[in-house]
């Protein structure tokens, strides 16, 4: 699980941000909050423009180091504005049965690595500068990788290196981390492939109640809807979010499968689905397509389109079926900040300049179970941490 | 006294310029809830700024989330025509929660409880007052002369000091030179600093006169001996005194004022609402009635950030 991230000099953040899954604290209610002493379902508030999304996207960045995702397509610089640095510095510490793993890089504009190291409890694994070509290879026998096959890395590194003018030169530097992962041979309960199979069960889902997607994307969805009791899985799902209906689902002439609502005419689901609908339609095709085993959800603004009941209703549903995801959501919507649902160690504010802090850490006054914490975020309880 | 409690614990963060003070009667209050939330309010979410500016100020109304603390601050007042054992049970059960609707107080028999400042905890905990139906003059005339109140009165001491005696008239000055007074910690340097504070600051006939008596009284003051400023010092003081009636508080509640010393006094144990009750039944006994005396709105502390008290 990821127990702290940390990113300095990227987008709005010019100082260093950290989110602490660690920090949890003493509260006895809401513990499905809490996954393996760690904060397992986060909320997070702060005004527009206060990087809810920046801070997503450069938590999903080490997919990219890894060769999962490209996080930021159109964009070449991820650094701050202001700063007179073009480094980006990321951090990450991972904890997994008991051994924590520290994974650290800084990349220059544009997304050129320039830095890597990676720790396993206090022991450095290795350390590669590529800016002062300094490198540290001494301790990969520690994590079983004695046999990776060093050169092989440097000479791809270098090649790169000498065909710096050319087009190719894009390509950027493999990582040792990916080179490590992609060339080692690990036993199953090695670290190495906790840490791989968290990183790629990764997920940032935006909640849009766009339907025009690609096409693609919808028929993947109806053809998984097609396997047995998918369909009625899909409609519980909807009821139990407080949509009701009833979903038929056919195949057309031409091969083309159509959801739709059953009435005496059948309806067309997405033509005439309602916003909120559709986004809470996508964020079940994003989780559930794929059967993936969520290790970690960043959902962006993931009830904007809600009924706040809905909205409810989803966080209590992420608790029931997803009780080992670390689930990290935004929000503007304050009927969440409850302690029936959450605790005040799991709900963040975003301030404008760029802090991450917990209700609890916002105000001296020791947060109780039968505080109205959504009455005390409007009147101001919290106001200097906004 | 509030002001003094939130310059002692400025971890509050209450700023005097924020806090919109409203004076009335509970049962007047009572009555205006009823009128505009009708005979079941009980149920109901009562926003008490919109109550009471709807009344007092009609043309700038407040909202429940515009404050941060609601604190509603009540003397007993059995005396009271209106008295009513059943209204004021009902406030104390729904009024619970500063933050939100708001918290309800009740002071036995009335504010300046917190003034008692007895020989020993014993005696402090087995004290009753004897008159529940007597007007609160007679109660305020048993507390004067503590070393409380005498505390608490000397930042007004100061002023009037300055203001009758050596006719400052600008009020801002005043304020200005008493906080400084109050911000001496240094007996050693004591004589000098006070020179310096009223040379510096007002322009006054018979200074060493003005001296010698500001030095005699600060002096006199425990606080300077003990290297710390005033607020420091009542600090502290107010750390003992709510101390002692949360656990008087506690012994009304079970009816053992002789707990054992390891039982954790916390404010979390506290029902005001039992202790109400207790009170009204006590004080309306056909013989020997009686009211423990107790003070529950220092208890703003503690119920802020249990800490605090360490």
């Amino acid at each position: 699980m990821l127990k702290r991230f940390e990113v300095e000099n990227y987008k709005n953040f010019k100082d260093k941000i950290t989110v602490d899954f660690a920090k949890v604290g003493g509260y006895q209610f809401s513990m499905e909050c809490i996954t393996n002493n760690l904060i397992g379902k986060m909320l997070i508030y702060g005004r527009n423009a206060t990087g809810k999304t920046n801070l997503g996207r450069a938590i999903m960045d080490i997919r990219e180091n890894l060769g999962l995702q490209i996080v930021n397509r159109t964009e070449r610089n991820c650094s701050n504005a202001d700063s007179e640095s073009n480094r980006t510095k990321y951090s990450y510490v991972f904890q997994f049965d008991g051994e924590e793993l520290r994974y650290e890089y800084i990349k220059e504009v544009p997304k050129e690595l320039c830095y890597e190291e990676l720790w396993i409890d206090n022991q450095q694994i290795f350390l590669c500068d590529f800016m002062h070509t300094h490198f540290e290879f001494d301790n990969l026998n520690l994590i079983g990788a004695d046999t990776i096959n060093i050169d092989r890395y440097m000479e791809s590194f270098n090649r790169d290196e000498e065909s710096i003018d050319s087009e190719e030169s894009s390509m950027y530097r493999v990582p040792f981390l990916r080179w490590l992962i992609g060339n080692g041979v690990y036993r199953e309960d090695s670290i190495m492939i906790k840490l791989m199979d968290y990183i790629s069960n990764m997920m940032f889902i935006t909640v849009g109640s766009n339907f025009f997607r690609p096409k693609i994307v919808y028929d993947n969805f109806f053809e998984y809807l097609e396997k047995d009791n998918e369909l009625r899985n899909f409609e519980i799902f909807l009821n139990e979010m407080g949509v009701q209906c009833q979903l038929e689902l056919l195949k057309l002439p031409d091969g083309q499968r159509q959801v739709y609502f059953k009435h005496n005419t059948l309806v067309p689901f997405f033509e005439n689905a309602s916003s909120g609908t559709i986004a809470l339609t996508n964020i079940y095709r994003r989780l559930i397509v794929g059967k993936r085993k969520a290790s970690f959800i960043y959902i962006d603004e993931f009830d904007a389109f809600y009924h706040y009941e809905m909205a409810d209703n989803l966080v209590k549903y992420f608790k029931n079926n997803y009780p080992q995801s670390q689930i990290v959501m935004t929000s503007h919507n304050t009927n969440l900040m409850t302690n029936q649902l959450m605790r005040p160690d799991c709900l963040m504010i975003l301030s404008r300049d760029g802090r991450l802090t917990a209700l609890c850490d916002a105000t001296t006054r020791e947060l109780r179970e039968g505080h109205n914490l959504e009455k005390m975020y409007i009147s101001g309880e919290f106001v200097q941490y906004e | 006294m509030f002001s003094l409690l939130f310059d002692c614990f400025p971890e509050l963060h209450i700023d005097k310029d924020d806090v919109w003070i409203y004076g009335t009667n509970i049962y007047q209050l009572y009555n205006d809830i009823v009128k505009e939330y009708g005979d079941d309010w009980i149920e109901t979410d009562i926003d008490l700024p919109f109550v009471v500016s709807k009344k007092k100020y009609p043309n700038e109304l407040r909202y429940k989330s515009d404050f941060i603390n609601i604190f509603l601050v009540f003397d007993y007042e059995r005396q009271d025509p209106n008295f009513s054992e059943e209204k004021i049970l009902q406030m104390q059960s729904y009024f619970k929660d500063a933050t939100d609707v708001g918290q309800l107080y009740i002071n036995y028999p009335m504010v300046e409880s917190y003034q008692e400042f007895p020989d020993s905890l014993d005696e402090f905990l087995s004290k009753k007052w004897q008159y529940p139906m007597k007007p609160g003059k007679y109660y305020k005339k048993q507390v004067k002369n503590t070393i409380m109140q005498e505390y608490v009165e000397l930042p007004n001491r100061f002023d009037e000091i300055l203001f009758e005696r050596f006719h400052v008239t600008d009020q801002t000055l005043r304020t200005q030179c008493v906080r400084k007074f109050l911000s001496l910690n240094n007996a050693d340097t004591l004589f000098g600093d006070i020179t310096s504070i009223l040379v510096d600051n007002l322009d006054i006939t018979c200074k060493d006169t003005a001296i010698g008596q500001f030095y005699d009284m600060i002096s006199r003051g425990q606080y300077v001996k003990k290297e710390v400023t005033y607020w420091q010092y009542m600090r502290q003081m107010f750390q003992t005194i709510i101390k002692m009636h949360m656990r008087k508080a506690i012994g009304i509640q079970l009816h053992n004022m002789n707990l054992n010393s390891e039982y954790e006094i916390e404010i979390g144990r506290i029902e005001l609402d039992t202790i109400l009750k207790l009170q009204n039944e006590a004080s309306q006994k056909a013989m020997d009635p009686f009211i423990w005396i107790l003070n529950t709105c220092i208890f703003i502390i503690p119920e802020y950030n249990g800490e605090l008290l360490k």
